[in-house]
């Protein structure tokens, strides 16, 4: 049997337990019949769990699609700096509403992550960063207090260069390096 | 509790709506809106069955139903709409039973009143119904720290034994479903176990601690 074959196959069967299930509903009023209804919803379901099984067994043997993008994304945690969130773990501890982060890069350390955000302060403007360090095993997560390089807000991170990371202002292109071992500050010279 | 399923795969995406309908909205486009979704999981499903992907993931509908949000005709009319289309993709309820009986009221055996200001006329039987009719799972909410929510599910699934025929009508719980806010995953796991152990006939045979996260 061909793949589509097999899929109309599986159709039908689904179509199938739908009528199946359509008839229990029938509403139930005495207790005879309510627990028909029960005893017919059970077998209904276990009826349903049977066939989603050989479906699945049907799909098991398809290899999956080689030319797919979805097999060729890189490794979700990185050995070095990426843009992105790594996960939900940066989100739960007390956000700083005051700000606004335009970029968020994250860096797996071993014992621990770094997820760095940089943006500007929402009321003022002026640049900001700040960086969160996760445990890889609890997701308990840190947040370190914010930090105000001297370059004007906004700002992104647009490089890096082993734990240091690139700071660019979105307006004037001035540059700062942010050594995040250190949380050091240091100058960029302009190309 | 079918546990080979879930223990067969290594993730089951719920794809989940709230019945938060549109104002303008009947019971008719409530049931339509619950087909669709079927139509949507079924339609999900069949991608994975083509990728070669069905054998490690699942598609399955959520339904968060909240007893502030709608009325009992348009809830139960948007769980028959999905059942209706397809039985097969077990649905997951991961709603609130707001307003039900908690272990301090009276409880007669029969209908008892459930629901919200806004939508008063919910009984026991609709959150129940809901929650178990065709393949549906309950993943019942229990953030606050009181415990009065686990009481709640509990009295839900006694209605069941006790007005739909014993053992097979009482709720299939997954698990408790912690928030962000209020109980632990931990603490709702606990809440609901001891509430299970305080009534006879409830049956504890949850499988996983879960918790929401919003953004």
């Amino acid at each position: 049997m061909n793949r589509s074959a097999r899929r109309a196959s599986v159709t039908f069967l689904l179509a199938a337990t739908t009528l199946g299930a359509v008839a229990v509903l029938a509403q139930a009023d005495t207790p005879d019949e309510r627990a028909l209804f029960i005893e017919q919803n059970q077998a209904a379901r276990e009826k349903a769990e049977a066939e989603i099984a050989a479906f699945r067994e049907a799909g098991s043997h398809i290899p999956s699609e080689p030319d797919d993008p979805l097999n060729d994304r890189p490794d979700p945690v990185p050995t070095e700096w990426a843009e992105g969130i790594r996960g939900e773990d940066e989100f739960s501890f007390p956000a700083s509403y005051g700000f606004e982060f335009l970029t968020i890069w994250y860096h797996d350390a071993g014992d621990v992550y770094l997820s760095v955000m940089a943006g500007s302060v929402v009321e003022t403007g002026e640049a900001v960063v700040q960086v969160t360090r996760v445990n890889p095993v609890t997701l308990r997560s840190e947040l370190d207090a914010p930090m105000f390089p001297d370059i004007k807000g906004p700002i992104k991170i647009v490089d890096a260069n082993g734990m240091n990371l690139i700071l660019e202002s979105v307006e004037t292109h001035e540059r700062v390096s942010l050594d995040v071992s250190t949380l050091e500050f240091s100058p960029v010279a302009s190309d | 509790m079918p546990e080979s399923l879930e223990a067969s795969l290594d993730i089951v995406m719920v794809l989940g709506v709230t019945n938060d309908f549109p104002v303008p909205w009947g019971t008719g486009k409530s049931r339509d809106h619950g087909e669709a979704w079927a139509t949507m999981v079924k339609n999900a499903n069949d991608y994975l069955f083509d990728s070669g992907r069905i054998s490690f993931m699942l598609f399955a509908g959520g339904y968060d139903v909240e007893l502030g949000w709608s009325n009992p005709g348009q809830g139960r009319a948007w769980a028959n709409g999905y059942e209706a289309h397809t039985s097969a993709y077990r649905l997951y309820t991961f709603g609130g039973a707001a307003g039900c009986r908690s272990f301090a009221d009276p409880y007669p055996g029969s209908l008892g009143q459930c629901g919200t200001p806004a939508f008063p006329q919910w009984h026991d039987e609709d959150v129940w119904y809901i929650s178990i009719w065709g393949n549906t799972y309950a993943l019942p909410q229990t953030y606050l720290t009181s415990g009065i929510q686990a009481e709640q599910w509990v009295m839900l699934s006694i209605y069941g034994y006790d007005n739909w025929g014993g053992p097979g009508a009482t709720l299939d719980f997954v698990g408790p479903l912690a928030t962000s806010t209020g109980n632990t995953p931990t603490q709702a796991w606990t809440d609901m176990v001891n509430k299970m152990d305080a009534r006879p006939h409830a049956i504890d045979d949850m499988k996983y601690s879960t918790k929401i996260l919003f953004f």
